[in-house]
Order: structure tokens, then C-alpha cells, then sequence
């Protein structure tokens, strides 16, 4: 724990100011502004009090954001804790520190500075308070100190205590949403149908009965159906099967080799690839088919294929998580049949027919706005994969 | 409901609070009635629901506009002595006009300085208690206002970052993050903060170093009495009715009465005029002072000077009320002092003079008795006197043109005067300067002149002087232009005579038996010699005209005046006159404390009550009261703190914030006695244990004890928790419960 004074511009205007009266009161034979000048004294002494002791020992803590996204708001709160036995606190304003070093994670080169403010705390009493910020890219962001500071109550002498919190988040990437015919399409009219497992409990379709085994719950008993050999029976359900659909990321080129037209940010491109497959991970899951995840080029394990927000959140903390720029590997991964799931590639540069079986939907960045559900509105990411629409026959245009 | 709902009034009542100081210390209530009503409705207009906010670009043509009237203004009268006053008045235009305009917590810092700039400017004219109080309030309100503002900075500077932010999301407003009772703990610290920094500035002013005999009257005011006759002034006098003093006029027989003439009580005496300064002052050469020192008994008399005190004479005895000064107000010619104080007075035998050197006082005197000889005989002139008076010698007056309108005069009204005295004697000659004197007054007293308090259209100009442009060309002019232009003439003409400065009291009260002396009664009149130990006053301004004036003035406020003055007195002779002189006598009072210890500190607490008792004139009983009056006090005190004490405790054991009332609280009171039964019994409560649940664990420990207080525990729940009500009967036998549990826990019943 740190703590600093600092001296602001108001504080020597005031200073100034304070001089100056008690150059009128030496020099004009006036009680009154003898009184005045020692009562502007006597506050330079209580800014500097109540500021130091309010602040004294005071306690921060961050609760975990869990996670945010980009350009959308991430609520980052706070709990502060007076340590004053007799001070309150009040306008204090609660700051992320930037990490002194060079680290490539650090939340300042996420997102710009924000602050929480904290109006007023009772002596040892806790609050809550939040700072919004908006992360501009994705990735670990990763907060290291956090900085309390006050110039309460006269904003003439400020102070301020550091204190050393590192936390680390994810940064989901950016996402639109899908057009629900552009789902429709590339899960090529839907692979419905029944599908029975070993779920009992009251969800799902009448599928039968069946004698009970040790492990069933209680629960999918058949009560009015015993046997004759007074043994149960269990209820068997059926759940419908979902569509079902693998997304796999074509990362398997590092980011210089990557073959684009001249001026194309490839670092840019592969970002926007990624988004584009958190955009129909994300629109797919909404409308109820089971994704999966494979990501070609980086050790990274295979996401099965589910539905449901928990679901949707790992295949984003998974998008998230890549690194661009550990090193690339050239290994196979495996890609399921047909008639098990759909099959979306997405490329950056080129497509590449070889990765994914002969149905699969292979899809450039600049493919986007022919997905998204709303073209116009996509900002910088969608626009330039809009732009990069007419640089080469290459680049554009899906393949399945 | 955040301490900042009410951030914006605080401010209106700042700018109020700097208007209304700024006009009573410049005397212009016409501008703080229109200022007033103007930030008053910015209430209404800009910080009301409707949000009406005048465009910036008409508020800084306003702006613009009213720098150029303050500056065309000091070009108007380019005197460095009211470029303040034109500053503390464009500050408070200023700040009255940015409360119309839309603005941030930064902006309202720009009205709160210009707010401050205003009354710093209005302090280096006024030194009046009502003006006083008003800085102290506005300071003390600045304080909080200040606070306020940095927390409405704060949510600004959130709500601004807030704002500036892009995203896909409407990003979620700020929401001010408060424990309980903010309001309450803001109104705390701001008590705490402005009691602390009183404390402070009253260190600060008791150590400032300052001048010997700074008494304010520097300060101009503008009635009221001032130690010279200053003739540089040509705007018009705003009369006060502020009592300054009483005055009992006791003949022989100690039987009090109205004097048939204007009584005439004389503060400064000025014998020379200075065209320069155009000024009438004192002779340098003419100090032979003599100093005596009374006892501080009202009754025991000094004598002046004079050999023989012990024949009839008049009691003149003065009463202050507001006024705080030095000078004794004496009426010609005193031959003894007493005060209720044990004090050292000077005496300039030439003149009678009497003046207070206030060493050894932290205060000026409150009453002062003197003995008075209206006719006094020279013999005794001349044994106070001694060799102080100088010889007889012709007055130096030079101003062109004064002595030949003197000799024009003369040549008018009695040109016998004028012829030259052949083979007179003394005696004629005295005879002659009386008559001319007389001649003169006449004159002045003629319909020719015309007395008023508005000289804004006596023109002063260089070269001209004003007694001579008085006489000559305006004629008209208030008492102490008259007062300069009899001793003018006089002194042309080698008179000797003086300018006579003090106080003119008219105003008898029939129920007091005494004069009741305002500021508005401070005159100037001449004293010509006609004698060589005699003086005679001649008074040029008509004395109808002095009671018109008095009986104009009068209003029903003035039956209230006492209880103000009573409290201007204490300021301006605590606060006001606080000195060099009180400083040295402060600092030696420390070193007598801090020498004496405890036996110091008990000389003064008697020297105190002693005070207090003659204050209120209580007499020998008045012991008696003060001691009952002071144990009262402790009492008082002891009981509040107590009490508070207790309430703070309740809060804080119930957890009960500040919305849950106080009555309901002081009927689950009687819980703290059972903690404290408890902790007797040996099984003190932790605070995070239910009342129930530390029951069961007495009833391990102590369960006689945990069987007694067991319904009282289930009544606590009741009466805290549910709607349960204990009148006072309920509450009494509820008391006595408690008692036997104590009872228990201590092991005297079983």
C-alpha cells in the first residue's frame, strides 16, 4: 500500500489567493480579513486531514467481471472499505494503474481508463461501486493495481493510495448477429429428429418403459406400472435432437504468411475471423442448434457439440483465449461425418477445401455482411469486411 | 436523497449570502433588493423543473457589459479607495448572472470565488457586527458549500467519463455509490470541518501580527464619531440610529436631569486646519499629557488635576452600548474620572482631553463616571492645567481669501468689530474675539447656508479650499463644515479658537433618566477662547436643525436598537479593536497562566465572575446565582451528553439506521440495561450473536439469570422487530424487570 499527497492547480490558486488576503489584511488594519486569511489557512490544514485520514487504511477490493466483450460494456466493481474509525469517506475515485511493464495483456491496452466513484462510505462501512469500461480487442486483459484517490474536501491537497490487485479476464470477441436464414442454410435444412438417451426425469417425449437399473432416479419411476415380479419400471424419455453444427477456425497459417492483397491488415483479418465465428456461434446456440468448436493451427482442445448459454460462454472463453502469436501447428484435426453435424470453415485468407468433408461450408471474413442480419449497421470489423469485398475473386464469396 | 439534492440551493443562498453582506457593508440595500430577487428566481427559472437557461452567449454579453460599467464607473471617480468596492460589486453582478446560465460543478466554482472576491472586497469598508456576522455565516456556509461542490465535481467528471464512452450496449448511468446515512455523516463532517477551522482561525487572528491602536476608525465609516474632521468627502452621509452610548446627567444632589441645552460631550479637539491634507488636526507641540489610573470601583472619583473636587458638582456617568473606543466623551470641563474598571487614562491638561490607553485590557471600558463643572472656575482650569496651556499667541490660518471674508463679514453685521481696539485691556480684547465669534455663528446660523448630509454637489477641486469654497461659493454643507468655517473665520482673524469633535445629545429618555447618545449624534462644534483659562463653545449648526434631524430619524425599529447594540458593543470591543496592544496583554496573560498554573486560571474565573456580576449589576447575591447558574450549566451539559451518548449506543446495538424513529427506540432501550445485567452475570453479549441464541448460552452459565431475563428477550423481539408498543407505565414496570435480572446477576436475590 501506497500513499501519495499531491498538490493540484486549485490548490495553488488557493494558495494565491490565501496570500493575497493576508497581504490585505498586513497592510489594511481590518480584523475581519485577519480572520478570513486564518480561516483560509486553517482549511489548507483540514483538506489535508480529512483527505489522509478518510483514506487512511482504507481497504479495495475488485470483484471478478467474470468476463466482457468487445465494445460492449464491462462492469467492473468495487468494494471499498473505510479504515478510519472516525472519518466517512466521500468523493473518492477508484482507478485501474496501468502495469509498468511493457506487457501486452495489461487492461490499458484493452481499453481506455475509467473510473468508479465512490460518493460516500461510512467509517468502516463497506460500498460498492463500479467503473464501466469498453475493451476495444480481445484476449486476457489483466488488471494489476488499483488506485483510491480524494481531494475531498476542498480539492486543495489531494492524496492517494495504491494498493496491488492482479486479476485476470477474458475479453469475448466482438459478435453480430446472424441472419436465422443464413443458420438455416449452412445447417443445410436441419438434421432433426428423435434421439433417445439415458435422460430419465420428466423432460422429453414418452418413449417407453423399461426395467429399472440401479442409478435411475427415483423420480422416473413408472409407480402404476410393476411388474409381475413386484421389480419397477422406469420411464424412458426421449429429447429431440437439435441441429447440430461444428465450427472449425483454419488457423494454421501464422498471421505474416497469411496471402492477402496489399494494404490488408492480416492481424486484422484474423480477428475478424474469429468474430464472424463467435457471431454464428453465438446466433446458432440462440436458436437452439448444438455447436462445436475445432481450432486448426493451435493446441487448443476440441469444444464438443452443445447447446445453452454455459455451452455458448465456453466456446467464446475458447475464441477468446487464442493467442495469436504462439506458434502455429500443421496438424490434422478430425472432422466428423456428414450425417453427424454441419460443417462451417472459416478461413482467413484463402479457403482451403481440404479441411472439412465435401458438405462443408467454407467462409472468408468478408463473407460477413452477406450473413449479418443487419449490413449496414456493422461498424469498422464488419464495414472493412464489407470493403474487402471487392479485392480479389480469391477472397470473396463462400464455398460449399 | 443524496447530501447533493440540495447542492444548487446552497449555492443560491452563497451568492444571497455575498449580496446582502456586500450591500450592508456599502450601505446600497437597493442593490441587494434587486441581486436578491434575481438569484432567487434563478431558483425558479434556471434549477427549477423547467430548466430555463439563458444562452451562453447572452450571459457573456451581459458579462461584458457589466465590466464596462465597472470600469467606466472607476473612470467616473478614479479613487483607489472604492476600486474594491467596484470589484466586489461586479463580483457579486457576475456570480448573480452565472446563476442563470447553464452550468457545470466547475462553473459554480467560478461563483462561489466571485462570490468570495465580493465580500474580501466588501470587508475593507465595513467593520459593523451585523457585517461581521454576515462574513462569518457566509464563511462558515462557504465551507460547506465548497464540499458540496467537490462532490457534485465528482459525479460530473463520472457521468462526463460515462458519456464519452462508444459501445455496441447503452452503457449503464452512474449510480453514486453511498453507505448509510450519508447526509448525516456529511453534515457531521462539515460541523467537524468548520469547527476545527474556527478554531484555527482564531489562533491565526490572535497571532497576526498587527499594528498598536488599530480601533477600525480608519475604516470610515459613514456616521458616527471619527477623532478628526477630514473636509476630502463629498457623497452623501447615510445616517445611523446605532446607540453608542447612554449618558446620566446628575446635578449636585446625585438626582438625574435633562439638561436644558444640547448636551455637548466633547471626544477630540483639533487646532489646526492643514490645507494639504484639507484636514483639521491636532498641533503637534501641543501634547504635555498626564496620565491617571482608576481604581475600578464606579464610585471612587481621581482627580484630574484639579486642587479642589470636593465642592457640588454634576455626574456625568456613560453607559456603551455598541460603541468601542478609547476616547472618554466628556463635557467641558471634567474635573474627575471613575470607571468600573481598574484602567489608565491620559490627560491633555492643555485641552482636557481625556483618552483610555487600554494596556493590560483585552477590552475597552463599559462605564466611566465623571465629575463635571459646567462653569468650571479658572482657578481650577488653571490647577489642572498647570504650565500645559501655552501663552496666548495668534492662530496661523493660512488660506487666501478666508480673511477677507471674514472682514466682509464683519463689515456687514457689526462693523464696529472691525474698528481697532485703542487702549483696551485684556478683558475688552477677550470681549471682542467673544463678539466676533458671536457675530460669526450668527451669521453661519443666517438662511444663507444650509445645513445637509448630501454633498455630492459640493465639488472639491485643486486649488480651492473647501472651507473657503464653503463660506464663499456652496454654502451648504453638514455640522462639520460649519464647525471649519467658524474657526476659520475666527483663526483668520487671530482668534485663537478649536475644532471641537465628540457627540451631541438631545435624545433624554424620561424612563431611563438618561441621554440616549446614536451615532447619528456625533457633531462638531468650535471652542473660542475667551479667557486666559476660558473656553466658550460656540456651535454654528442650529440646534432646531439637530433636533428636526433627531425627531425625522426616529422609527419603531429604533426600540430594539439596545439588544443589537448591546452585541455590536461586545463585537467591536472584543473583535474590532483587537490590537497590538490586546496581543501583548494576551500573550502576558498566557505567561501569567502558564507561571501561575491553576492559581492564575482561578484569579481569572473570579476576576470573570466579578465581571459578569458588575455586568449585570446583580450585586453581592449575584455570587450566589452565577454558582447556581453555572451548576446548572454542567448539569445541562452532563445530562445532554449523556443522553446523546446513549442515543449514539441504542443506534448502534439495535443497528438501527437513522429513518427508524427515535421513540421506537427508546422503548427497546431497556435491551442495553439487560446487556449490561449480562455482562455483570459474567456472559457479556458478542455482537454478531442473536439476543435468543445468547440466551441459550447464559442459560449454560447463569440460568437463574437466563430464566428471569427471558421475557424480557421475547418483549425486545416484540417491541423491535414487531408492532408492539410499551406506553409508560408498560415501560416503568418493564424498568423494574430489568433491575431484578441485574439484581440476579449480581447475586442479591436468588
Amino acid at each position: 500500500m501506497r500513499y501519495r499527497y499531491h498538490l493540484n492547480l486549485a490548490g495553488f490558486l488557493y494558495l494565491a489567493v490565501t496570500l493575497l488576503v493576508g497581504f490585505a489584511a498586513t497592510i489594511r488594519p481590518n480584523n475581519l480579513l485577519v480572520w478570513i486569511f486564518g480561516l483560509l489557512l486553517g482549511l489548507i490544514v483540514i483538506s489535508g486531514l480529512i483527505s489522509g485520514g478518510a483514506l487512511f487504511r482504507i481497504s479495495m477490493r475488485r470483484l471478478d467481471p467474470m468476463n466482457g466483450r468487445v465494445d460492449r460494456p464491462m462492469v467492473v466493481r468495487y468494494a471499498i472499505q473505510g479504515g478510519s474509525r472516525f472519518f466517512p469517506l466521500f468523493d473518492v475515485r477508484i482507478r485501474e494503474v496501468p502495469s509498468n511493464r511493457t506487457d501486452a495483456s495489461d487492461w490499458s491496452k484493452f481499453t481506455e481508463s475509467a473510473f468508479a466513484w465512490v460518493m460516500h462510505a461510512g467509517p468502516r462501512e463497506t460500498v460498492h461501486a463500479e467503473a464501466v469500461f469498453v475493451p476495444r480487442r480481445r484476449g486476457r486483459m489483466k488488471f494489476d493495481r488499483l488506485e483510491a484517490r480524494s481531494s475531498f474536501p476542498f480539492g486543495l491537497i489531494g492524496k492517494s493510495v495504491t494498493v496491488g490487485r492482479e486479476l485476470e479476464t477474458l475479453v469475448f470477441p466482438w459478435t453480430c448477429r446472424i441472419r436465422e436464414t443464413a443458420i438455416e442454410e449452412l445447417l443445410g435444412g436441419g438434421i432433426g429428429g428423435g434421439r433417445s438417451g439415458p435422460g430419465t426425469g420428466s423432460i422429453g417425449e414418452y418413449a417407453g418403459l423399461r426395467e429399472y437399473q440401479p442409478g435411475d432416479s427415483i423420480r422416473s419411476v413408472a409407480w402404476k406400472r410393476i411388474r409381475p415380479d413386484q421389480s419397477p419400471v422406469v420411464i424412458q424419455r426421449a429429447m429431440p435432437s437439435p441441429p447440430r453444427l461444428i465450427l472449425v477456425l483454419d488457423l494454421r497459417r501464422s498471421t505474416e504468411r497469411l496471402r492477402l492483397v496489399e494494404g490488408s491488415d492480416p492481424r486484422r483479418r484474423e480477428e475478424e475471423a474469429i468474430s464472424f465465428a463467435a457471431s454464428i456461434a453465438e446466433t446458432s446456440i440462440g436458436l437452439g442448434v448444438e455447436v462445436g468448436l475445432r481450432i486448426a493451427g493451435m493446441p487448443m482442445p476440441d469444444l464438443p457439440m452443445r447447446g445453452g448459454r454455459r455451452h455458448l460462454g465456453r466456446l467464446q472463453a475458447q475464441l477468446a483465449a487464442i493467442d495469436l502469436d504462439s506458434e502455429r501447428l500443421d496438424s490434422k484435426i478430425e472432422i466428423p461425418t456428414p450425417n453427424v453435424a454441419s460443417v462451417v470453415v472459416m478461413h482467413v485468407d484463402r479457403v482451403d477445401p481440404a479441411l472439412g468433408h465435401h458438405g462443408a461450408w467454407h467462409l472468408l471474413p468478408t463473407n460477413l455482411p452477406e450473413f449479418a442480419e443487419r449490413p449496414g449497421e456493422l461498424p469498422g470489423r464488419g464495414g472493412s469486411a464489407r470493403n474487402a469485398g471487392g479485392e480479389s475473386a480469391e477472397d470473396s464469396g463462400a464455398a460449399a | 436523497m443524496t447530501p447533493l439534492s440540495r447542492y444548487r440551493r446552497h449555492l443560491r443562498i452563497q451568492v444571497l449570502l455575498a449580496v446582502t453582506a456586500y450591500a450592508v457593508a456599502l450601505q446600497t440595500f437597493e442593490f441587494m433588493f434587486i441581486l436578491g430577487a434575481a438569484a432567487i428566481a434563478s431558483g425558479y427559472i434556471s434549477d427549477g423543473p423547467r430548466g430555463r437557461y439563458l444562452p451562453f452567449w447572452v450571459t457573456t454579453v451581459l458579462a461584458l457589459m457589466l465590466f464596462a460599467w465597472s470600469v467606466l464607473s472607476f473612470m467616473e471617480n478614479p479613487d483607489p479607495a472604492v476600486t474594491m468596492a467596484l470589484v466586489g460589486r461586479l463580483g457579486c453582478c457576475l456570480a448573480v448572472l452565472r446563476l442563470f446560465g447553464r452550468r457545470s460543478a466547475r462553473d459554480d466554482r467560478q461563483v462561489i470565488l466571485l462570490s468570495v472576491v465580493a465580500v474580501v472586497g466588501a470587508c475593507l469598508y465595513s467593520f459593523h457586527f451585523l457585517f461581521g456576522l454576515l462574513v462569518v455565516v457566509f464563511s462558515l456556509h462557504t465551507v460547506q458549500v465548497i464540499m458540496l461542490n467537490r462532490l457534485q465535481s465528482g459525479l460530473d467528471d463520472a457521468r462526463a467519463g460515462r458519456r464519452g464512452l462508444v459501445a455496441d450496449l447503452p452503457v449503464p448511468p452512474v449510480e453514486a455509490a453511498s453507505g448509510r446515512s450519508p447526509i448525516g455523516q456529511f453534515r457531521g463532517l462539515v460541523v467537524g470541518c468548520t469547527f476545527v477551522a474556527c478554531l484555527l482561525a482564531t489562533g491565526v487572528f490572535l497571532i497576526f501580527p498587527r499594528q498598536i491602536d488599530a480601533d477600525g476608525a480608519s475604516l470610515g465609516s459613514r456616521t458616527g464619531f471619527t477623532p478628526e474632521v477630514d473636509l476630502t468627502r463629498n457623497d452623501q452621509l447615510e445616517q445611523s440610529n446605532r446607540e453608542v452610548f447612554t449618558v446620566e446627567w446628575a446635578d449636585p444632589q446625585g438626582v438625574p436631569i435633562q439638561w436644558p441645552q444640547p448636551l455637548r460631550l466633547r471626544g477630540a479637539v483639533l487646532d489646526r486646519w492643514s490645507s494639504a491634507d484639507r484636514r483639521w488636526m491636532t498641533s503637534a507641540g501641543r501634547r504635555y499629557l498626564r496620565t491617571v489610573t482608576t481604581s475600578g470601583d464606579p464610585n471612587e472619583f481621581v482627580s484630574l488635576g484639579a486642587a479642589e473636587i470636593d465642592r457640588g458638582l454634576y455626574t456625568q456617568t456613560v453607559t456603551m452600548r455598541s460603541l468601542a473606543t478609547s476616547r472618554v466623551f466628556a463635557r467641558w470641563a471634567p474635573l474627575a474620572i471613575a470607571c468600573d474598571q481598574p484602567r489608565t487614562f491620559t490627560i491633555e491638561p492643555a485641552d482636557l482631553e481625556l483618552e483610555d490607553t487600554v494596556t493590560g485590557e483585552l477590552d475597552r471600558f463599559t462605564t466611566y463616571r465623571l465629575l463635571v463643572d459646567p462653569n468650571p472656575s479658572p482657578e481650577a482650569i488653571e490647577s489642572i492645567a498647570g504650565d500645559a496651556i501655552p501663552p496666548v499667541r495668534a492662530p496661523i490660518f493660512n488660506v487666501p481669501g478666508v480673511r477677507e471674508e471674514a472682514e466682509r463679514i464683519l463689515r456687514a453685521e457689526a462693523p464696529e468689530l472691525l474698528e481697532p481696539l485703542v487702549d483696551a485691556d485684556e478683558a475688552d480684547r477677550w470681549r471682542r474675539n467673544r463678539e466676533i465669534a458671536e457675530t460669526f455663528t450668527r451669521y453661519l446660523r443666517g438662511e444663507d447656508f444650509r445645513y445637509t448630509l448630501d454633498l455630492r454637489r459640493f465639488v472639491q477641486r485643486r486649488g480651492v479650499d473647501p472651507i473657503l469654497a464653503f463660506l464663499t461659493e456652496f454654502r451648504f454643507g453638514h455640522c462639520e463644515y460649519f464647525a471649519s468655517g467658524l474657526a476659520g473665520l475666527c483663526q483668520s482673524l487671530g482668534i485663537e479658537c478649536r475644532v471641537i469633535t465628540g457627540f451631541v445629545a438631545v435624545e433624554y429618555d424620561d424612563a431611563l433618566g438618561r441621554y440616549i447618545v446614536r451615532e447619528s449624534n456625533a457633531h462638531a462644534w468650535v471652542e473660542v477662547r475667551t479667557g486666559r483659562w476660558s473656553w466658550r463653545e460656540f456651535d454654528p449648526t442650529s440646534s432646531e436643525v439637530l433636533n428636526e434631524l433627531q425627531a425625522g430619524r426616529r422609527s419603531w425599529a429604533d426600540d430594539w436598537r439596545w439588544l443589537y447594540d448591546r452585541a455590536d458593543f461586545l463585537w467591536t470591543s472584543r473583535f474590532v479593536t483587537f490590537d497590538g496592544t490586546s496581543q501583548a496583554t494576551l500573550a502576558d496573560r498566557f505567561g501569567e497562566l502558564v507561571g501561575t498554573g491553576g492559581r492564575g486560571a482561578l484569579e481569572d474565573a473570579r476576576s470573570l465572575a466579578r465581571r459578569v456580576n458588575q455586568y449585570f449589576r446583580l450585586g453581592p447575591a449575584g455570587y450566589i446565582w452565577l454558582g447556581i447558574v453555572a451548576l446548572a450549566v454542567m448539569i445541562a451539559v452532563i445530562a445532554v451528553v449523556t443522553e446523546l451518548r446513549r442515543r449514539r449506543r441504542i443506534r448502534q446495538v439495535l443497528h438501527a439506521g437513522k429513518d427508524v424513529p427515535l421513540k421506537r427506540l427508546r422503548e427497546a432501550a431497556f435491551y442495553l440495561d439487560l446487556l449490561d445485567a449480562f455482562e455483570v452475570a459474567g456472559c457479556a453479549k458478542p455482537a454478531s450473536t442473536p439476543p435468543l441464541n445468547h440466551l441459550d448460552e447464559v442459560l449454560r452459565v447463569r440460568p437463574d439469570v437466563a430464566e428471569a431475563a427471558r421475557p424480557l428477550i421475547e418483549l425486545f423481539y416484540e417491541v423491535r422487530f414487531g408492532t408492539r408498543r410499551l406506553d409508560t407505565s408498560a415501560r416503568r414496570s418493564v424498568a423494574e424487570s430489568v433491575g431484578r435480572v441485574r439484581s440476579i446477576a449480581e447475586g442479591g436475590l436468588s
